[in-house]
Parts: structure tokens; C-alpha cells; sequence
């Protein structure tokens, strides 16, 4: 899977979970403003990942993925 | 709310409860209500995530059901001497929060399916 057919599905998939407008989901856009994401719903999005991307996002890795570029790059780096 | 348990892999468990008659989650038609599916559910997946707490050495916390979402129920409720089966996966743990999928089965029919939060 290319990187960009990957953030097309990331960002698919986030905004139907997470109930937001795809526009608001930006690469250098704040995950957890953008999502409004507690302690509960970020199970869900590492969950989500997991079962989509077979990534598993490690909880120490956790604070570091702070915008969705973050994000993109960690998963596709293991994908 | 669980009377046998079986680990099949660090992800996967199974586990069953007879309702007894006096269970406290029937209703006045002697139909288990769903709340009792719930606990049942929830309880499997203490007695999992404790297990595995175990095994790490790490101490063993009175759990408690963070969220419940997508769950999916199948009437009639199982009622009082049915046998649930329940099998649950862990679909993903951050610190000390885990998600499992759960399905809850009554002789081979489907009866609930959820995602369940259980914090520890």
C-alpha cells in the first residue's frame, strides 16, 4: 500500500469513528483537539489501527504521535 | 458471573456461565436480562487481563468497565439453566485501559457482541 492510499484510509476511517469532518483532518493538525480524544477513545484509535494496519502502536510511543503526520509516519514505517 | 475460563493465546480467551435460577440478573419472566450478558462479558475479561497481569508480575487491580460500544443484541435473552459461551479478543491495551470484542453465544445463536473498556 502506497503512503498516500494509506492517510486516504486513515483519514477514512478516523472521521467515520471519531465523528468528525474529514477536512478537519490535516497532517499537522493536533489528534487529540481534532478528534476531542480522552484516555477511553484513544484505545479506540490505537484498536482501530491495529485492526486496519496491523500496527500496533506501543503506549510509550503514544505521547510522541502528537499530530496526524505523526501518525502517518509511524504506522507506514511499520507497516 | 463466570463459571469455566480457557486461554487460548495472549489475545484470545473463551469462557462459559450456566444461569442458576436465583442469578441476580433475571427478570420477572426468568429471561436473563442484558445487563447480565454484560457482566458476564466484563467479568471474563477481569479474569483474562488479571491472568495476564499475573503472569507479568505485575499487581492484579479491582477492574472496572470504562466504555461499552457497538453492542449488538439477539432476542430472545437466554433464560435460567441456559449455558452462555463467550469468546473475547483483545483488540488493543494502552497503559492500564484494554478493548476486547466479545461475542456471547447460547447453543451455537448469537446473542450479544460488543466492544467493552475495562480499566484496571
Amino acid at each position: 500500500m502506497e503512503k498516500d492510499e494509506m492517510i486516504k484510509k486513515m483519514v477514512s476511517i478516523l472521521a467515520d469513528e471519531f465523528e468528525v469532518d474529514a477536512e478537519t483532518i490535516q497532517p499537522d493538525a493536533n489528534i487529540k483537539e481534532t478528534m476531542h480524544l480522552d484516555s477511553l477513545s484513544l484505545v479506540d484509535m490505537v484498536g482501530l489501527v491495529n485492526e486496519e494496519f496491523g500496527v500496533e502502536i506501543k503506549t510509550p510511543d503514544l505521547p510522541s504521535l502528537k499530530t496526524f503526520a505523526d501518525l502517518y509516519d509511524y504506522v507506514y514505517t511499520r507497516m | 458471573m463466570v463459571d469455566g475460563f480457557a486461554l487460548e493465546d495472549e489475545q484470545n480467551c473463551s469462557s462459559t456461565l450456566t444461569i442458576s435460577d436465583d442469578n441476580m440478573f433475571l427478570d420477572e419472566s426468568g429471561r436473563l436480562a442484558e445487563e447480565g450478558i454484560l457482566e458476564h462479558i466484563a467479568q471474563t475479561a477481569a479474569a483474562y487481563v488479571g491472568h495476564l497481569r499475573k503472569q507479568a508480575g505485575e499487581e492484579v487491580n479491582m477492574g472496572y468497565i470504562g466504555d461499552i460500544k457497538r453492542c449488538v443484541v439477539s432476542h430472545p435473552m437466554p433464560m435460567a439453566g441456559d449455558t452462555l459461551t463467550t469468546r473475547l479478543t483483545i483488540m488493543s491495551q494502552v497503559g492500564n485501559i484494554t478493548m476486547v470484542a466479545a461475542e456471547t453465544a447460547v447453543n451455537g445463536q448469537t446473542k450479544m457482541t460488543c466492544r467493552m473498556k475495562l480499566a484496571n
